[in-house]
């Protein structure tokens, strides 16, 4: 891949490999698919309809056939990207055309997916991540492997290069351009993610009612096509396990035993052979069975460190580290991919972290907690909610004599949980903000917080929080017991540090840390910290 | 404004549920959206009325040296503090309504929210929108 010399506009234009025409087919067979399910669906009891369609729907068919396959080639035809002095360039479109730009200094991570029919032709999918609110990233269908590693390099050189003349943001350590380049070729550590890890993982994820969901949503679809098919089904099924209660019993293990089996084998596949480790100063992490997932992102444009423990993870003492970008949105595929570690053991999470992250200076936090003393506030309205609902469910149960009411009686639950999780926020919601320390990030913050009856670990940085925003019910202005959020520009994950409840003083505390001025900030952060 | 629309929306809603319970000849559902609803539009109602009360009074901004700080809510006191460093760009606005008033309205943007000073004479919103974007361009970068 050579560096181009010349002037932007004379940099020449690369095509997409042909492979990149096989999703494009795959989306639009996929739509005919479904469109022709539909219309059996339809009508395929009713041959009457069907025989007066046989005249003209040929012709049709044949000339959609055509319409959608030559749309993709067209398509195909009319993308390009090229490399120019600063960035990246790519243009497309059929009718109206675009071009758009992303200088090397702009990139926030370069993601690149190699399905396995995409690894026959030795070519991947490569996405280009702004810190862009919008849709502003670059997706290159089917490119070599080598335009990854060409515009990695490439953005490392731009960035240290830009260091150096001081034209890069102020957010970037300066370092010279031949050490951030040469460092990419210094063995660094590196991480890898065991089977055994990924099981863990998998059994203690939460995200196994999803699959069940899924399960129901096809049920569901399978209903609308063949409805007697699914009737007998159902009846059969309830039959089975309305006969005796060892057998229901048995049906309910199955049942769960699926669940785990489904949520085992998509975890093996999203993250097997999964492999962290340091190349220059970007983190890459590589994953997956059947696709290849390459993420690499610059260590500077991670936001945020989030150690996340859910209730499971919490009884086996087990921890999931993602880390938080401003780019990228925030869906399933997307968070799978900001996932550092799945599952890894309270012993070793901080230690691993050193390893991988140093910049960040990852230790177990002292963190103070901001809820001591304060459970009452937490639990009174969770409370009172809770036992109104109760109370009306009852009194509407026996005035009235209906059955139905006992219903609302599981609208309790909804209160009850919430009260649970009050009390879990109590108990870990906290603050430290950690001492300066030498080659680590300035202005660093622990924050721990809940999230139903889980828990989690942010590390961020002052620059990353945006504003506070404090709020103080006026029945509670002279004990001045209030909430607390910040903010974070982060695209993923938790993007808000939040203390349910917080004494003024704490509150005023962290208002003062962040809006601090800079200048005052660099005074206080050339003296030793105390306690450091 | 806000609060007088959440009860005309509160009070439609309670009418839709009459029409549908006497349509129905107010069985179970009915009878319980209608109360639910008639509940809620009350106090949507009186909460509106109280809210306009005293809205005014605790809708206070500060320019500090460091931060824009705005205080509002009067049910629920909230104070927002954005520290100039963090400010993207500084609006006016003025909506049809706030025209009819010859009001305006500025809103600090930062990258993960806004904050809203809401009907200010429009040479007051002139200068308070200059003096913020002073203090964005004096304001050192956070590293």
């Amino acid at each position: 891949m050579a560096r181009p010399t010349n002037s932007d506009s004379g940099a020449p234009w690369h095509r997409l490999h042909a492979a990149a025409l096989i999703p494009a087919f795959g989306d639009v067979l996929r739509t005919a698919g479904g469109f022709a399910v539909a219309l059996l669906a339809l009508r395929i009891g009713d041959w009457g309809t069907w025989r007066d369609w046989r005249a003209w729907a040929p012709p049709v068919l044949v000339a959609l056939v055509i319409c959608c396959a030559a749309y993709p080639v067209i398509s195909w035809a009319r993308k390009g990207y090229r490399f120019t002095a600063d960035g990246v360039e790519w243009r497309q479109g059929v009718l109206s055309c675009s071009r758009r730009s992303i200088s090397y200094a702009n990139i926030h991570a370069v993601n690149a997916t190699a399905s396995p029919i995409l690894r026959l032709f030795g070519v991947e999918k490569l996405t280009l991540s702004t810190g862009d609110s919008t849709d502003g990233d670059i997706t290159l269908a089917a490119v070599p492997a080598s335009v990854q590693e060409f515009i990695e390099h490439e953005r490392a050189v731009y960035s240290a290069r830009s260091s150096a003349t001081g034209e890069s943001s102020s957010a970037q350590p300066v370092v010279r351009a031949e050490e951030s380049v040469s460092s990419e070729r210094r063995p660094m550590p590196s991480l890898r993610i065991s089977t055994t890890d990924i099981l863990k993982f998998a059994v203690t994820d939460v995200h196994m009612l999803a699959i069940a969901l899924i399960i129901w949503q096809v049920i569901s679809q399978l209903d609308d096509i063949a409805p007697q098919l699914t009737q007998d089904l159902e009846s059969r099924a309830l039959a089975a396990a309305s006969g005796s209660f060892a057998r229901t019993v048995v049906i309910l293990l199955v049942v769960l035993a699926v669940l785990f089996a489904c949520s085992i084998v998509l975890d093996l596949v999203r993250y097997y052979d999964m492999h962290v480790w340091r190349r220059g100063d970007s983190l890459v992490i590589e994953r997956g069975l059947l696709t290849r997932r390459h993420a690499a992102v610059p260590v500077r444009r991670i936001r945020t460190v989030v150690i996340e423990r859910t209730i499971l993870r919490r009884i086996t003492h087990l921890n999931t580290v993602r880390i938080g970008l401003a780019a990228g949105a925030d869906d399933a595929d997307n968070s799978a991919i900001t996932v550092l570690l799945p599952a890894i053991d309270d012993a070793h999470i901080y230690g691993a972290l050193r390893e991988i992250l140093p910049e960040w200076a990852p230790v177990r936090p002292r963190i103070r907690r901001t809820g001591s003393g304060l459970l009452r506030y937490y639990i009174t309205v969770p409370a009172v909610f809770c036992a109104l609902t109760v109370l009306a469910a009852g009194i509407l149960a026996s005035v009235l004599r209906d059955a139905r009411w006992y219903a609302l009686a599981l609208v309790a639950l909804v209160p009850l949980w919430q009260l649970v999780a009050s009390v879990v926020k109590y108990r870990v919601e906290g603050v430290e903000i950690l001492p300066e320390e030498h080659g680590a990030l300035p202005h660093r913050i622990a924050v721990r917080g809940g999230r139903g009856w889980g828990e989690y670990t942010v590390f961020t940085r002052r620059a990353c929080a945006q504003m506070v925003r404090t709020t103080t019910p006026f029945w509670r202005m002279r004990s001045g017991i209030g909430s607390l959020h910040m903010p974070v520009f982060v695209m993923n994950g938790i993007d808000e540090l939040v203390f349910t409840r917080i004494r003024r003083a704490d509150a005023r505390e962290l208002s003062d840390w962040l809006c601090m001025p800079a200048e005052q900030a660099a005074t206080t952060d050339a003296e030793p910290p105390a306690g450091a | 404004m806000t609060a007088s629309i959440e009860t005309l929306l509160a009070a439609a809603v309670v009418v839709g549920c009459a029409v549908w319970g006497a349509r129905t000849g107010w069985g179970f559902w009915p009878l319980v959206l209608t109360v639910v609803a008639a509940v809620v539009a009350v106090c949507a109602m009186v909460v509106g009325l109280l809210r306009r009360m005293y809205e005014y009074d605790f809708t206070r901004f500060l320019i500090g040296s460091d931060s824009v700080r705005v205080r509002h809510g009067w049910l629920w006191r909230a104070e927002e503090m954005l520290p100039y460093s963090r400010v993207q760009h500084v609006d006016m606005e003025q909506g049809p309504i706030l025209r009819v008033f010859d009001l305006t309205s500025v809103r600090i943007s930062v990258a993960a929210g806004e904050q809203r000073i809401a009907g200010l004479a429009p040479h007051d919103a002139q200068a308070v929108t200059q003096r913020i974007l002073d203090h964005v361009r004096t304001a050192k970068e956070d590293l």
